[in-house]
């Protein structure tokens, strides 16, 4: 298993209650708040001690906070994949929906958190319709979300995310979603 | 050189060649005429001098021997009969380019006129007068021509003199040669140099006239032209001063010799080139307004695209009206490529192999008018769809225009192989020719990594030319703007 596999692992395995202080940092650094800070330690700094290969902080945390509002299990369907899916049922939004994507593709890795947040709330949205949305951060839902057949690749994207400054990890994801 | 200074040129080494054994050479008329079947081809190193040579030695020919009788050509396909050009010893001063008259082409009424001009004017490709912005330099009356570039440069008048401007009187302005403004010359080319000229030496019935080189001085010809006359006349009165001073580079070719540098240089005259009846045998004529004849000509190549798409334009043209051609021949195809009226020269040579397996000409034709048709419409389906008509969109051109070049020359070369096999089926010889170019065009045009760039880039580096009318069609852009 690698490192980024162990992370995500350990990332599912986290309770309802961690998840939701994890929440509540949504769009702020590790810095601003000693108990995140100590919460994403724990779960982070055993896997960089013993791997170099393990995400670095500051993905590591983007994925954590992403995670944390969209909980969607590990499976296979990378984020671009997903999204085409996702918005190619209607041609009214599509087109609306692919210009933000663009920009997305724009951002830098500092101010993508809001952009990808929307990316896969909308992936989310697709899979379980949106009146199951708004309780999806309710436990019973879990199964739910499970018995949907529904997840996302969150080892591939906090991959791409760590070299999220290469041109072709973004050419990448510009040709996944055509 | 001989002890006279005369340098005969019947002995004397001025023709370049390239023997079959692989090596090159300089002879004289009679070793390139005797020897012909162990001379693998004319090596000049201007396609222009090969072509002259070439109708040069076919005018011996045809002045020594006549128009072929039947089977001749073929009974004597390989090898020229010496015993043919018994008439060259009984000439033999007239192929004397120095000394006393006769000279070599050359005029004798001017032979007491001072030679105030440069014998560069021989060689276009050297400059001289007010070329001053040439990449190389040669000083007027300095720099000079040893005799066998003079000879060359002789003997490529009368087929590729343009028009020069005033002469030194009114009555002495300086046409262009029997053709007119130079045509693509088309030649047959053989495996020796004897099967070449054998080649062109066609039947002719009538008067075959008198060569320049026997007769002198010729004014500029109207009515019917003969055909000893039209291949040798010369469309400016040349003397050449003596080889001066000591041994130094020819400007042209870098021997060290004894160099011409003055000469009398002057035209004959002005005069219509449709005013002449003439027919020559290496010019393809295509039918003009009213029942005329006009030559085929290279085409101006101010645009950017218009050199890339010359071979198919001349191929099309020897299609329609070339020669007709043996197995195993090439047909050679010379001209100038002018840029601003004829401002700017360039001495282009097309080699067209495999034509003897052609007998679908007209579909040959039909598709290589239709590739020229749509390469020329590449640009406008490599636009962006939501780009409005006003925008010109020059970078999308500009890119394009400088890997057209390169693609037709590789399309070219495939099209060689196509024609041995009879099959004018230009699609994947012109998808493979583009391809990789017309992706890097893409990246170019189209950096980044968005969608809408990924999107355009794979538009541009779909925008493949082909052969097919209805793939090339293009919206009607009144339609697309109102949508």
């Amino acid at each position: 298993m690698t490192a980024t596999e162990q992370y995500i692992a350990r990332l599912q395995s986290l309770k309802a209650g961690d998840l939701g202080m994890v929440r509540l940092h949504a769009g702020k650094t590790l810095d601003e708040s000693v108990e995140a800070f100590d919460l994403f330690t724990g779960l982070w700094w055993p896997l960089r001690a013993r791997s170099q290969h393990a995400p670095r902080r500051e993905v590591a945390w983007l994925i954590a906070k992403l995670y944390a509002c969209c909980p969607l299990p590990q499976a296979e369907g990378t984020l671009p994949v997903l999204l085409k899916h996702a918005t190619a049922s209607d041609a009214c939004v599509a087109p609306r929906h692919r210009r933000r994507f663009d920009e997305l593709l724009l951002l830098p890795i500092e101010k993508i958190e809001p952009s990808l947040r929307w990316a896969i709330s909308l992936v989310r949205d697709a899979h379980i319709g949106r009146d199951c949305a708004r309780r999806l951060v309710d436990e019973s839902s879990a199964d739910q979300v499970r018995d949907a057949h529904m997840g996302l690749e969150w080892v591939a994207l906090t991959d791409d995310l760590s070299v999220w400054e290469r041109q072709n990890t973004r050419l990448r994801w510009a040709e996944e979603y055509l | 050189m001989s002890t006279t200074n005369a340098f005969c040129l019947l002995n004397e080494p001025w023709i370049p060649v390239l023997w079959t054994d692989g090596r090159a050479d300089r002879i004289g008329i009679r070793t390139a005429l005797f020897e012909g079947d162990r001379i693998r081809q004319l090596a000049a190193s201007n396609p222009m001098d090969n072509v002259a040579l070439l109708r040069f030695l076919l005018a011996i020919l045809y002045w020594c021997k006549g128009p072929p009788r039947a089977n001749e050509r073929e009974s004597h396909r390989d090898l020229i009969p010496r015993e043919w050009f018994t008439k060259l010893d009984d000439h033999c001063a007239a192929f004397n380019l120095f000394g006393d008259e006769p000279r070599f082409y050359q005029d004798p009424a001017n032979r007491y006129r001072t030679p105030e001009h440069t014998v560069n004017y021989l060689v276009h490709e050297v400059p001289s007068g007010t070329n001053a912005w040439h990449f190389r330099h040669a000083r007027d009356r300095v720099d000079g021509l040893c005799p066998a570039c003079c000879a060359l440069g002789l003997v490529r008048l009368p087929a590729f003199a343009t028009s020069g401007g005033k002469g030194s009187s009114a009555a002495t302005g300086k046409s262009p040669g029997i053709n007119g403004a130079p045509p693509l010359y088309v030649i047959p080319r053989a495996s020796t140099l004897a099967s070449t000229i054998m080649l062109s030496w066609q039947p002719v019935e009538g008067d075959l006239g008198t060569p320049e080189w026997i007769l002198p001085g010729v004014p500029v010809p109207t009515g019917h032209v003969p055909l000893l006359t039209g291949l040798s006349w010369l469309p400016r009165r040349v003397w050449l001063a003596e080889p001066d001073g000591q041994e130094a580079p020819c400007i042209a070719c870098g021997r060290r010799e004894r160099l011409v540098r003055r000469c009398f240089f002057d035209g004959k005259g002005s005069s219509k080139a449709d005013a002449r009846i003439w027919r020559d045998v290496h010019v393809i004529y295509l039918s003009g307004q009213h029942g005329t004849a006009k030559p085929v000509r290279p085409t101006n190549v101010d645009r950017g695209d218009m050199a890339a798409e010359g071979w198919s334009q001349i191929m099309t043209s020897v299609l329609g009206g070339g020669p007709p051609i043996v197995a195993g021949a090439q047909l050679a195809a010379v001209g100038f490529s002018t840029v601003k009226n004829d401002k700017y020269l360039e001495t282009a040579e097309h080699v067209i192999a495999n034509l003897a397996a052609v007998q679908s000409k007209a579909e040959w034709i039909v598709a290589l008018g239709q590739w020229r048709k749509s390469a020329n419409r590449l640009a406008s389906r490599a636009r962006p769809r939501s780009s409005p008509p006003s925008r010109k969109h020059p970078e999308i051109k500009s890119a394009i225009d400088s890997i057209r070049p390169e693609c037709e020359w590789q399309l070219k070369t495939s099209v060689s192989r196509l024609l041995a096999a009879d099959s004018p089926n230009l699609g994947a010889a012109a998808a493979a020719a583009y391809k990789s170019l017309m992706a890097a065009v893409a990246r170019t045009l189209a950096p980044g990594f968005t969608t809408t760039e990924v999107q355009r880039r794979r538009a541009i580096a779909g925008a493949i030319p082909s052969v097919s009318q209805s793939a090339d069609a293009t919206p009607d852009r009144k339609k697309r703007s109102k949508s």
